[in-house]
């Protein structure tokens, strides 16, 4: 049985978790490098693909363009059995594949004029000066962090995958206080020692803040070896059980919790909702207190920071999990995409044409938005309604000669009204030591979502106004959410990049049952090897 | 600002489908041949321990994992790596006429920082099928000449011939490359060695 994917992260985790249970995967892109919308790129690169990919450029340089004469031609000559078309006009071939009476497959053309990015701008003060310093870029075009006990890492650690890759912890993470008259850093404390010795609240504030996070690690039945780098107390086992039997009888739990959080100042609510959700205040208490015990158990579980950054840039991910893919008998393709995509009459999937006129049978397609038909972007999916949604992230990438606060790798959260913003705008630091920029220059990642067409060049100023150096330069962008067929995460504003996991969890459930181990650990490569080889031998 | 206390050396082995990469390091690295050809399925990458100038180093030789085939490689299979090695089939001159593409391909998407001296050794490999040869031994050295000396092994994965001596060459030269690079790699985190969560290291004060 064999299934097409198209395109980035989250594909990349489907392919793997299905061809390693066995199902014969092809993945295709027909861009020239992996991760679509998660991919990371040298200075130069980076502009191309906003290029070709906003409304500007159409593609052109990556074979996006489709000749529809051609196409039309290639599925006449390629499916031989193409020889009617239907009501629409649409050709329709046989399925040669099927036993007794083969069935009719009906193409429907895939987006043709794949946009991702729209307003692309790129200002430049000067560029860098060495040529060869372009090349030692690697800029995320969707940045993303991974939590030290989120879902990322776990599934990493568990199907082998993390073996091809290697982090470096961030420094720090921070919001912008703009209470005071010149607005300063809040650094989030990292230990419990740094919570006692944290001059920006007070020591009334400090007990009410443990108090929460305690409560949160009780609620999120974190046990004390897990509870992380706060030494907050966690629950033993008996404890556990009587807090899931609280839960079943009416939230007890959540009551006091609730009751501790009323307790709590502006400025703690401030603290918790943008310095550890990374959210703002209207974040739904069970969803905070899930947050902040994930973030508590990271801390101090491989460094002091919850956090982790890939080296080399956030598509190392897709490209881990297309490894684990072909190591299992995936094929990949990359600078081939689908033109056309085959429904049987009963509207199921049946395959797909290439852009060069190939034709592959298959009884599962995962589509990325970037290629989804037009007509199938809008219809409702099976994982509920609230995912099909319009949503635009409004991005900017700066390169400066100066760090923000202290050197090193670091999240910035701007509250809402720092500049003329809405809502929290995040700001990523990275530096060489992630390799995402030459030594002494830093770039700045910054992203909002949900608020239209934002143009963060205010918040820039921002930045710049407390460095006290302009950019060298700035790209500003916008991300459009277009929702379809499977779901993709991928544009998705979130900081911690386990939701490409959980979402591709639920479709491999909904596909394989619940029988089958999602992302199962990798043989050790020589017992996979032998195996292998004893197979042939026999 | 680092030096690795592990010795740990990435290998990559690069060449057309079909050429024996994938037997080459399984003759190394589990003195296992076997002479039915199936596209690579299952090879991810092979680790052995290596005694080089009686330095014990960890050498990863990573398979293409049949990524090869639609030249879909992916620059993160790239990176890091501290040796390159170029594998082509004596008997089919398109497999030695491609390496050029594959060295080429190599320089542009690992970056080295000191192209010219980035350590490749070249294997023309499958020699036991005498009589089906095409590309002779002046041919592929005068190659590697013209690269930079490049070292050039005749090998058999199937006969065990010259393996044991072209990985050797292969370690020496990765060990070298590392030493070199050291200043530019920074610390990181390796989420495999899962230590448990130092909760001590907090809990201490107050």
């Amino acid at each position: 049985m064999a299934e097409d994917l198209d395109g980035g992260e989250f594909e990349a985790v489907l392919a793997a978790s299905l061809g390693r249970m066995g199902r014969r995967v092809l993945h295709l892109d027909a861009l020239p490098f992996y991760g679509e919308t998660s991919s990371t790129h040298d200075l130069d690169q980076l502009e191309e693909c906003l290029e070709q990919l906003s409304s500007g450029g159409q593609g052109g340089a990556y074979g996006l363009h489709f000749d529809e004469d051609k196409i039309a031609r290639s599925i006449k000559v390629a499916a031989w059995e193409a020889t009617e078309c239907d009501k629409m006009g649409r050709p329709v071939i046989e399925d040669g594949c099927s036993r007794g009476r083969p069935d009719r497959l009906t193409a429907m053309p895939s987006n043709r004029r794949p946009i991702m990015y729209a307003n692309v701008r790129v200002e430049a003060r000067e560029e860098p000066k060495q040529g060869e310093a372009k090349k030692h870029f690697n800029i995320d075009l969707s940045p993303r962090l991974n939590l030290s006990s989120g879902r990322m890492i776990s599934s990493l650690v568990q199907s082998g995958v993390g073996r091809y890759l290697e982090f470096v912890p961030l420094k720090w993470t921070s919001f912008l206080d703009g209470s005071s008259p010149a607005p300063c850093l809040c650094k989030i404390p990292m230990s419990k020692a740094e919570i006692f010795q944290s001059k920006i609240i007070t020591p009334m504030e400090k007990r009410l803040l443990m108090k929460f996070l305690q409560q949160s690690v009780v609620l999120g039945g974190v046990s004390e070896a897990a509870a992380g780098g706060w030494a907050i107390e966690g629950i033993g086992e008996s404890e556990r059980e009587q807090l899931g039997f609280q839960r079943a009888v009416g939230h007890v739990g959540n009551a006091k919790h609730a009751e501790e959080e009323a307790r709590l100042t502006e400025k703690l609510k401030d603290f918790i909702a943008l310095g550890i959700c990374f959210s703002s205040r209207d974040l739904p208490l069970p969803k905070a207190v899930e947050r902040v015990t994930t973030y508590t158990r990271s801390l101090g579980r491989y460094a002091d920071s919850a956090f982790l950054c890939c080296l080399y840039g956030a598509s190392e991910l897709p490209q881990g999990f297309c490894r684990m893919s072909a190591v299992y008998g995936g094929t990949y393709v990359l600078r081939k995409g689908p033109s056309q995509f085959l429904f049987k009459d009963d509207g199921s999937a049946g395959g797909i044409i290439c852009n060069d006129g190939k034709i592959f049978r298959a009884p599962l397609i995962f589509c990325s938005p970037f290629y989804c038909p037009k007509e199938l972007l809008t219809s409702p999916n099976s994982l509920g309604n609230d995912m099909v949604e319009e949503r635009v992230v409004s991005r900017c990438i700066c390169i400066s000669e100066r760090a923000i606060g202290d050197d090193g790798s670091s999240l910035l959260v701007l509250p809402p009204r720092s500049c003329d913003n809405s809502v929290p705008i995040r700001v990523l630091q990275l530096d060489w030591s992630t390799q995402s920029a030459p030594r002494g220059l830093y770039l700045w990642l910054l992203w909002a979502s949900e608020l239209g067409s934002f143009d963060l060049s205010s918040a820039v100023t921002l930045l710049e106004s407390m460095t006290g150096s302009s950019c060298v330069k700035r790209v500003i962008y916008y991300h459009q959410l277009r929702q379809g067929f499977w779901v993709t995460p991928n544009l998705s504003p979130a900081v911690d990049s386990g939701e490409a996991i959980e979402v591709a969890e639920a479709i491999f459930r909904q596909i394989v049952g619940s029988e089958h181990v999602f992302l199962d650990a990798m043989q050790e490569p020589e017992s996979g090897i032998d195996e292998e080889y004893h197979k042939i031998l026999e | 600002m680092s030096a690795r206390k592990k010795v740990l050396l990435k290998v990559i082995i690069l060449g057309d489908s079909g050429v024996g990469k994938t037997s080459l390091m399984n003759q190394y690295v589990n003195k296992k041949f076997s002479n039915q050809y199936k596209a690579t399925i299952g090879a991810d990458f092979l680790t052995k321990e290596v005694n080089v100038d009686d330095r014990l180093v960890t050498m990863q030789t990573w398979d293409t994992a049949g990524q090869e085939r639609f030249q879909s490689l992916g620059v993160a299979f790239y990176r890091g790596a501290d040796c390159c090695v170029l594998v082509f089939d004596v008997n089919v001159a398109k497999t030695f006429e491609n390496l050029d593409s594959w060295r080429d391909e190599f320089l542009i998407q690992a970056g080295p920082r000191d192209p010219e001296n980035f350590p490749f050794v070249v294997l023309g490999n499958k020699i036991d099928l005498e009589n089906q040869r095409v590309v002779t031994q002046k041919k592929a050295l005068a190659w590697c000449q013209a690269k930079g000396n490049i070292p050039y092994f005749e090998t058999s994965a199937k006969e065990a011939i010259n393996v044991e001596q072209a990985f050797q060459t292969i370690a020496r030269n990765a060990l070298k490359q590392e030493t070199e690079d050291d200043l530019y790699i920074p610390d990181t985190v390796d989420v495999n060695a899962d230590k448990p969560s130092d909760a001590k290291k907090f809990g201490a004060c107050c």
